[in-house]
């Protein structure tokens, strides 16, 4: 979260905190947490852009 | 044998008259050629035989035989009447956008005043005003009224 | 949410992967609107009336502004009034976030009001109803007529915090009412709030007028008139109603807009037929020629840095979009795809150029950067033109006339806006037909 648009990247977060609250209690996978604890997501909306 | 170059004959002119006519039925109907009209719809007099305007092509000002037949005309009735000055007022269809076409309009309206120059008319009996796409004399969405819209009309002034 | 960790523990199981850092690509998802409850301003009993301005009922005029605006953006959902059990006095001192979660509520508007002493006291509060807590609180007081401003910079700071982005609801339109028949429109300058309201006509129509534009301040317009016969650029003082004509030109000139620092007029001026660039600076009227070429030259639009000009220009055959220095020189064609192109205007963010493009007897509004690259054709229709930016470089307003009838009976003109994702088309309300929209800056600077 180091990069310039740090007010986007806040706003980004408060998003998707606001998603996992909604969707709670989520159901997650028992066993393997060691593998799926660091996930890094890629935003990348540009397929969605018309035109 | 003479017969039959007579035959010829007639045939070929037969033939040529049937093009011909069939050429004044499509001017009389209004049909444009080649995106200029070339009818006779929306077209006014200034004097008997004095077409009062000119028509253009699709994002074009150049003058067309026919166009510059008319403003010959134009020439002569001005200097027939000495006192008479006019506005050349230029126009464009409404398929472009509203600032081109303004400049447009204006070219087109200049194309015919400079024509008019050549005959020896004095610049200052003619002044020239550019209406875009804002007044358009039919307002139907076809290629036939863009083509009566796309113009530059003569008009007395006062 | 859920979906994706389903998602992530089956490509876990499939292949078994040993410790390494795992990425997802999100590129796709659904768009829905975060709902919001905008909850009535409570009204302090102990305001005093003010004029024709309806007090009793000012708290729920102002959060229905709100409202209507949240949902013009497609963004939010603002929740229906009759649903909400906290009353507005008390939801705004401690909302109880459980009723509110109830009804679906992600975010949460309170606030309250008193008019007292001829001022308008103003207090809102934005919540996130998910976290329990208050995301902005802010007061601030200003003349009691004022109450739609007050709604519309309420939304434009709740637009802010909840998006990242500035707003743009504090803010005006100018636009050229028409009416009568095609053949004899009559032509107004007319100017209203984004939202469609407070609507005032500057210009009686007696003469033709076209294409206004705002000065950076919003107090001057400038505009093509054709007064006394005489097509020329103007300026209006919005406040005074004094209109001037610009400079002393022997010809038409046309196409004016605003330098960014409100200094001078760029607009195009023709000569003998021929519409090159000129500016004009309004304060020691110095004239200076820009572009000097026998093309048509026109639509002129300056980068919002004032170092650039984007403008329309036939020099190579046909209308195509151009960039040059401020100066004129380093004239440079951006526009090559197939078909016409018109109308350049430049974002206020300095990204993006909007323009209009004619193709195949269609019309399209677009926006591509300002090198030419990335053009992306926004939406379609056989008549539209002269896209206007919001001043967040987010909407694009622009005019769209339709006939229901091929003789051209049925003609109306309407003015639409569009976001540059090419979401959100709509129609914005006006009292009369209207084209040729300019969008104002925020009106609170």
């Amino acid at each position: 979260m180091n990069r310039p648009g740090q007010k986007f990247y806040k706003i980004l977060a408060e998003s998707a905190l606001r998603a996992v609250r909604i969707c709670q209690p989520l159901r997650v996978p028992q066993t393997g947490y060691e593998k799926w604890k660091d996930i890094q997501l890629n935003f990348n909306p540009t397929e969605m852009l018309k035109g | 044998m003479k017969f039959n170059k007579n035959i010829k004959n007639l045939l070929i002119i037969l033939v040529s008259t049937l093009a011909l006519s069939a050429c004044a039925a499509g001017k009389k109907s209004g049909v444009s050629t080649g995106d200029v009209y070339t009818g006779s719809d929306t077209i006014q007099y200034l004097a008997s035989g004095v077409k009062d305007r000119v028509f253009f092509a699709t994002n074009k000002s150049a003058l067309t035989t026919a166009s510059r037949d008319t403003l010959r005309k134009q020439a002569s009735w001005m200097r027939k009447n000495k006192k008479l000055n006019v506005v050349l007022e230029g126009h464009g269809d409404e398929r472009g956008t509203r600032e081109y076409n303004l400049a447009l309009a204006e070219k087109r309206a200049n194309a015919a005043r400079d024509y008019l120059l050549t005959y020896g008319i004095s610049g200052k009996r003619i002044s020239v005003i550019s209406y875009g796409k804002e007044k358009p004399v039919n307002s139907a969405s076809t290629p036939l009224a863009w083509s009566q819209n796309r113009r530059s009309v003569t008009v007395k002034t006062k | 949410m859920k979906k994706i960790f389903y998602i992530l523990t089956l490509f876990l199981f499939k292949f078994n992967i040993a410790y390494s850092l795992i990425e997802v690509d999100i590129t796709r998802g659904n768009l829905d609107p975060l709902p919001i409850a905008v909850s009535p301003l409570h009204v302090d009993p102990q305001s005093n009336n003010y004029q024709d301005v309806k007090t009793k009922e000012l708290g729920e005029l102002i959060s229905s502004i709100v409202e209507k605006n949240f949902r013009s953006t497609g963004l939010f959902n603002p929740l229906n009034k009759d649903a909400f059990v906290q009353k507005p006095d008390i939801a705004h001192l401690k909302p109880r976030f459980e009723d509110w979660r109830l009804i679906t509520a992600q975010a949460l508007v309170t606030g309250k009001l008193l008019i007292k002493d001829e001022k308008l006291k103003i207090e809102f509060r934005l919540w996130d109803v998910a976290a329990n807590k208050e995301m902005i609180a802010l007061a601030f007081t200003t003349t009691p007529s004022n109450w739609r401003r007050v709604a519309h910079i309420i939304s434009d700071k709740i637009y802010e915090r909840l998006t990242g982005e500035t707003g743009y609801f504090d803010t005006r339109i100018i636009y050229v009412s028409e009416t009568g028949p095609r053949t004899q429109r009559i032509k107004k300058l007319a100017i209203m709030d984004q939202d469609g309201e407070n609507t005032k006509y500057l210009t009686l129509g007696n003469e033709l007028v076209l294409t206004p534009r705002f000065n950076p301040t919003n107090q001057l317009v400038t505009y093509l008139s054709y007064f006394r016969n005489l097509p020329r650029v103007y300026l209006l003082d919005i406040e005074t109603g004094i209109q001037e004509v610009v400079g002393n030109f022997p010809g038409m000139t046309f196409a004016p807009r605003f330098s960014p620092d409100g200094k001078k007029i760029i607009m195009s001026f023709a000569e003998d037929g021929n519409s090159d660039i000129y500016t004009m600076d309004l304060e020691s009227r110095l004239v200076e020629r820009i572009t000097e070429d026998s093309s048509i030259d026109t639509s002129p639009s300056y980068s919002p840095d004032g170092k650039y000009i984007t403008f329309n220009s036939d020099r190579s055959g046909l209308q195509q979009i151009y960039i040059m220095k401020s100066d004129g020189s380093g004239v440079k064609r951006i526009s090559f795809g197939d078909g016409l192109y018109g109308t350049p205007v430049w974002s206020p963010r300095g990204d993006l150029i909007a323009f209009t493009k004619v193709r195949g007897g269609k019309f399209y509004i677009g926006v591509m950067r300002s090198d030419g690259s990335g053009e992306r054709l926004l939406t379609e229709n056989f008549y539209q033109e002269a896209p206007s930016w919001s001043p967040n470089g987010r909407l694009l307003v622009f005019y769209r006339e339709t006939k229901s009838g091929k003789k051209g009976e049925g003609f109306t003109a309407r003015l639409w806006s569009i976001d540059i994702t090419g979401y959100n088309e709509r129609e914005l309300k006006t009292e009369t037909d209207a084209s040729d929209p300019s969008w104002s800056s925020l009106l609170s600077k």
